[in-house]
């Protein structure tokens, strides 16, 4: 949904100088042409005698580009006057007990909870991944070493896995024994508020956090739906008797 | 062009372009019935491109290797074989690109099963911003990536009516 929501409801441009764009960009100058004078084939097919080594080379080539994603973001900073991304941003950890990792931009909504819950005296930060892929493992595991809790908050859910990025800052932090709660919302575009995010960020300070939690899931309504398939016979689309339940649309109407 | 029923294979090479070899007569094979009857004694013009030179992986009597080779042998004539060609993934790229070898005597790119379309839009874009009139683009495909994934695309180039001939086979 986050193209969406950026590309329909913000939509706002930065375009920089030419002369700015020349004096970042290297020349042109690409490795192959397709030129009439000197005929070559680009992308020829390769099968299992050589496709291992290509692939492992692909693989390797991302994990250099975890050391170059950071190099180019500082010098794009340096000519455009404003932040490209990197790798990771960092928003309030340095002293954070509780840190929030995110992607997109949910973001913005946290700094503002969080700002709210710092004046409160509570001990929270944010981070934000730039990069998924390379994913910045070693990053991730040295800024979050010093919290006694993550949140992963995300806009996906693996059925039957939970998060794709909690699973991934599991896989990052590997032997730290801190509790990483995986909270999964905006699905569908539902919107994430920020009293939502902030009842839900009371309840992680308290460890009081199942280990994946939908945000603002109405339990009432899955616990209504899934026994109505119990008592067995057709009960119809799922998504069709849940709108009748919450009265959304033709489907209540026609009831 | 000197060549004789008895060393058929010696061939020219002209801007890297393999001439014709291919001297069965006065028979009703594929080569001799798809050609003018002024022709049909060679089968085919020894001025033709063979832009899909043999040695590649094609099963024998393979119609699509025949078809591509008219199709694109067809594009190099009309355009002083100044032409460039994107391929979309599937049977003639298989056959014809089997690192490190190539069959195409043309400039050519491998896409996606389903955007050879696009990328000679962007082909055909990149000329215009080179200032390059006098080479053309021709985009390659077969009936799943021309009409069924790759059909987006397709309808893509056509809306901005790009400079492409795309060929489905």
């Amino acid at each position: 949904m986050d193209g969406f929501i950026l590309t329909h409801a913000y939509e706002r441009i930065d375009l920089p100088e030419q002369d700015q764009v020349d004096g970042f960009l290297p020349p042109f100058e690409p490795q192959q042409r397709l030129d009439p004078d000197h005929p070559v084939s680009i992308g020829a097919m390769v099968g299992p005698e050589a496709f291992s080594e290509v692939r492992y080379i692909n693989h390797h080539k991302q994990l250099e580009a975890l050391g170059i994603i950071e190099e180019q973001a500082g010098e794009f900073a340096g000519i455009f006057g404003r932040d490209s991304g990197g790798l990771v941003k960092t928003y309030w950890i340095d002293d954070a007990e509780t840190i929030v990792v995110t992607m997109g931009s949910v973001i913005g909504t946290f700094k503002e909870v969080i700002a709210g819950l710092r004046e409160e005296g509570h001990a929270i930060g944010a981070l934000s991944i730039r990069s998924f892929r390379p994913f910045p493992r070693e990053r991730l595991k040295r800024l979050l070493s010093k919290a006694e809790r993550i949140v992963v908050f995300e806009k996906d859910l693996m059925l039957g896995m939970g998060g794709v990025l909690s699973m991934h800052i599991q896989l990052a932090i590997g032997t730290y024994t801190i509790p990483v709660y995986s909270v999964i919302g905006g699905l569908g575009g539902r919107p994430i508020t920020r009293q939502s995010l902030r009842g839900m960020l009371e309840q992680a300070f308290e460890d009081r956090m199942e280990q994946t939690t939908v945000l603002d899931l109405d339990r009432a309504v899955v616990d209504r739906e899934l026994a109505r398939e119990h008592r067995g016979g057709r009960s119809g689309p799922a998504a069709e008797n849940i709108l009748k339940d919450i009265g959304v649309g033709r489907a209540a109407e026609t009831g | 062009v000197k060549t004789s029923l008895e060393n058929p294979v010696v061939a020219e090479e002209t801007q890297g372009i393999q001439r014709v070899k291919f001297y069965q007569t006065g028979t009703f094979t594929v080569g001799n019935r798809l050609l003018d009857e002024s022709q049909r004694s060679v089968q085919a013009s020894m001025e033709r491109a063979n832009a899909i030179t043999s040695g590649h992986r094609a099963c024998q009597g393979c119609g699509e290797a025949l078809g591509a080779r008219y199709a694109v042998d067809s594009a190099m004539r009309a355009t002083d074989n100044r032409l460039i060609a994107s391929n979309a993934t599937g049977c003639l790229e298989v056959f014809t690109t089997p690192y490190p070898q190539s069959a195409w005597q043309l400039p050519w790119i491998h896409s996606l099963f389903g955007n050879a379309a696009a990328v000679a839009s962007g082909m055909a874009a990149a000329l215009i911003a080179k200032g390059k009139t006098d080479v053309r683009v021709l985009a390659q495909g077969g009936d799943g990536g021309t009409t069924d994934i790759g059909f987006a695309c397709l309808s893509g180039m056509f809306e901005r009516n790009d400079d492409v001939v795309y060929v489905c086979y």
